[in-house]
């Protein structure tokens, strides 16, 4: 396929398909076929001869790139709606290659969207310090997307877990409905927080409060959430067992071990 | 042999004499100091001992001793030492831009020059170019030079040859193009390593992390140093103690603290005491971000140090604000500073130092009070709302920041009582530490004695 052909395809098959999938995100006929859609394009994008940075010239730039950078950042925001983290990983891996070798190239509008939808997917798969060092890269951390990420990964650490279910419900109002999938993702990761940290700061909860705490709003997944975490239930009340034993024994092995080593090298002194 | 050490001593005392401040130098001294300098790398040269040459160089490229150089100086010893048939001469004798009708040119040319004595006008002109502040010209030198360092592969070559990346990679970084050089910069440590050119592998090594830590590459920093050794006992402890800064900020940033903190202190031991102020305050601003991180309050004598008293200013309000544990506060000096935090690559850090303060903040609650309700410690840290406390609260008790247990259906917090520090064995952990970096130390000192240069026949 070449240029043009891409090009048409791109704008009169996918883009109208993709905006109907925006304004109906859980129709599976239009997931399936945006999903076909973009597979078309990526085999398209092989056709096209991409070449390095500096065999091109910066005054005269080819359609190609800007089609292909488009092409894959569609190819990122379809890959989060359908959950796949490998798709993902490809993409931006393509795009910050784009970003930041063509550097001739202006700024994609989407640029900043997608920077912040690959921090968000590092956080939300706990991957901090990844998260840190790719923060490091982005000069220019003002505006809503990465904002978000980084307010997000600020209330992971302090703990206010609240807001981060709150933001997940308020996704549609601020623009970034497409992030639905990746906070959907972050909210499990920071039940397990919760779980964890809940396990060492109550002594005792009823079930009720445990619902509240945990923000589960079905008693199936509340059932499932005890189970997988394999909390004793006694009259709908869970105990957590207190790890308080106090380490009243010395470590024999250890002290022998120091000992010798000081022996050792006083021995050396001396 | 004794003549050597003479020669040597003798030799110190001259570059002593010009670098001390006192006296005027006059062009002579620096020429017959340098003309000494050339006949040690000849003899170098000839004997393949590069232990002439070594000392010697060091001296020779301080600071002060570079300020006495001037165009006329080099410009005779370049008529002097290069033959006419020489590739490398045309373009020294332009780059020095010197006042040709004061020289006068003497005897004819030699035949040949030692490659040692090339390298070492060719860097001593490339020097003086770079400290006249000429940088495109230094940038072409650089090039020019190391395009020449590898067409030869000879080991008494290693220590000017650092000398020159070292330059290469200057004269780049100040016109801003340290991002063309790194692909030659890979190569050269390749060919460095495969020549066992220790010397040269350490500087390549610090140039290139330097190289990647100025864009902001931490990913790829990391990775160089996963994969490449760095050799200790071929290092001299300035290398180290870059080597160990590099290394420290690329586990800060991975939030690798305690690593971080390690590496940075020794890179602040092994650094020199009296100079190079700039390196100094530099590892104390992120040693002090790294504690603020880490949890611990930085020492005050760390910022009463009067010579770097007024670069770590803003730090100084820094760790005061987060002692306080201030919210609120802690946002207003960040925005008054943060101009200052972005020129030192730190911002980002700080701002996850925003954590540290509601952390301290809850452990002084915790300290103070035995039992205390969400809605007090909701006004003491300036929060919205009351139920984000249960979960900060819960999760600080997990991080083991503090140590007590919440009820939910009272919604307050009680602390537990403390146990017997000395019953654990926490005390004999300090002690090992302790213990160990002293042996460590002692080690560490017995492999660095030398013995005096022996002097033989003196009758």
């Amino acid at each position: 396929m070449g240029v043009p052909e891409l090009y048409q395809k791109f704008t009169n098959e996918f883009k109208p398909a993709y905006e109907m999938l925006s304004t109906n995100p859980n129709s599976p006929d239009l997931m399936d076929q945006c999903k076909q859609l973009m597979t078309d394009l990526r085999i398209g994008l092989l056709d096209l001869d991409i070449k390095l940075p500096s065999q091109y010239d910066p005054d005269v730039i080819d359609k190609e790139i800007y089609l292909s950078r488009e092409i894959l950042e569609y190819g990122a925001i379809m890959s989060v709606l359908n959950r796949d983290d490998k798709g993902l990983e490809n993409y931006v891996a393509q795009l910050k290659s784009f970003y930041n070798d063509y550097r001739f190239l202006p700024d994609s509008e989407k640029k900043d969207s997608i920077l912040g939808l690959y921090l968000l997917y590092l956080l939300s798969n706990n991957r901090i310090g990844e998260f840190h060092t790719e923060l490091e890269l982005i000069p220019d951390q003002n505006n809503k997307y990465v904002n978000f990420s980084v307010t997000m990964e600020r209330d992971k650490m302090e703990g206010r877990y609240n807001k981060i279910f709150q933001a997940h419900e308020n996704l549609d109002g601020k623009g970034l409905g497409f992030y639905s999938p990746l906070t959907e993702k972050l909210c499990d990761t920071v039940r397990n927080d919760i779980a964890d940290s809940l396990e060492t700061a109550y002594e005792s909860l009823s079930i009720g409060q445990l619902q509240q705490l945990l923000l589960l709003d079905t008693d199936i997944s509340l059932n499932q959430f005890i189970s997988e975490r394999g909390w004793n239930v006694v009259d709908n009340v869970i105990h957590f067992s207190t790890v308080n034993v106090l380490e009243n024994e010395l470590d024999a092995l250890e002290i022998i071990g120091q000992s010798l080593q000081y022996a050792h090298e006083l021995e050396r002194i001396i | 042999m004794s003549d050597t050490s003479n020669d040597m001593m003798d030799l110190e005392e001259n570059i002593e004499h010009i670098i001390d401040d006192d006296q005027e130098s006059t062009p002579v001294d620096v020429l017959e100091v340098l003309e000494k300098l050339i006949k040690l790398a000849q003899k170098t040269a000839k004997t393949k001992e590069d232990r002439h040459l070594q000392r010697s160089i060091r001296s020779s490229f301080s600071k002060k001793f570079r300020d006495n150089l001037s165009a006329e100086i080099l410009l005779k010893l370049v008529l002097r030492y290069f033959p006419d048939d020489n590739s490398e001469k045309g373009q020294l004798v332009d780059a020095l831009n010197a006042n040709v009708d004061i020289i006068d040119l003497e005897a004819e040319p030699p035949i040949e020059i030692y490659q040692e004595v090339e390298i070492y006008i060719s860097l001593l002109v490339l020097v003086f170019v770079i400290d006249q502040k000429r940088a495109e010209d230094a940038v072409e030198l650089s090039s020019k030079l190391i395009a020449r360092l590898d067409t030869w592969n000879n080991r008494t070559l290693d220590p000017l040859s650092s000398k020159a990346y070292f330059y290469y990679s200057l004269s780049y970084e100040i016109v801003d193009r340290l991002d063309d050089i790194r692909i030659k910069l890979l190569e050269l440590l390749r060919t460095a390593t495969l020549r066992h050119n220790h010397e040269g592998q350490v500087m390549l090594l610090n140039l290139l992390l330097r190289n990647y830590l100025h864009y902001s590459l931490y990913e790829q920093a990391y990775k160089l140093v996963r994969r490449v050794d760095f050799d200790k006992d071929h290092a001299s402890s300035n290398q180290l103690s870059r080597y160990y800064y590099y290394y420290g900020r690329i586990k800060a940033v991975r939030l690798e603290y305690s690593e971080a903190y390690t590496y940075l202190q020794l890179a602040l031991q092994k650094a020199p005491q009296s100079t190079a102020k700039g390196f100094q305050a530099i590892v104390n601003k992120y040693l002090c971000i790294v504690r603020l991180l880490l949890g611990e309050i930085p020492e005050r004598g760390l910022f009463n140090n009067p010579t770097l008293k007024h670069v770590l200013q803003p730090y100084l309000e820094l760790t005061k604000v987060v002692r306080s544990g201030d919210v609120s506060l802690f946002g207003e000096i960040v925005n008054r500073y943060s101009n200052i935090y972005t020129k030192d690559n730190t911002l980002n850090m700080i701002l996850r130092l925003r954590h540290n303060v509601i952390k301290t903040c809850l452990k002084k609650i915790n300290h103070s009070y035995s039992r205390i309700s969400f809605e007090d410690i909701c006004s003491k840290l300036n929060l919205d709302s009351s139920e984000d406390v249960e979960f900060i609260v819960a999760k600080a008790i997990q991080d083991n920041i503090i140590d007590a247990k919440i009820n939910h259906d009272g919604g307050f917090v009680i602390s537990n009582t403390s146990p017997n520090e000395y019953a654990s064995s926490a005390p004999q952990k300090a002690f090992h530490e302790r213990v160990s970096f002293c042996l460590q130390l002692h080690n560490d000192a017995v492999k660095a004695m030398r013995y005096h240069e022996v002097k033989t026949g003196q009758n």
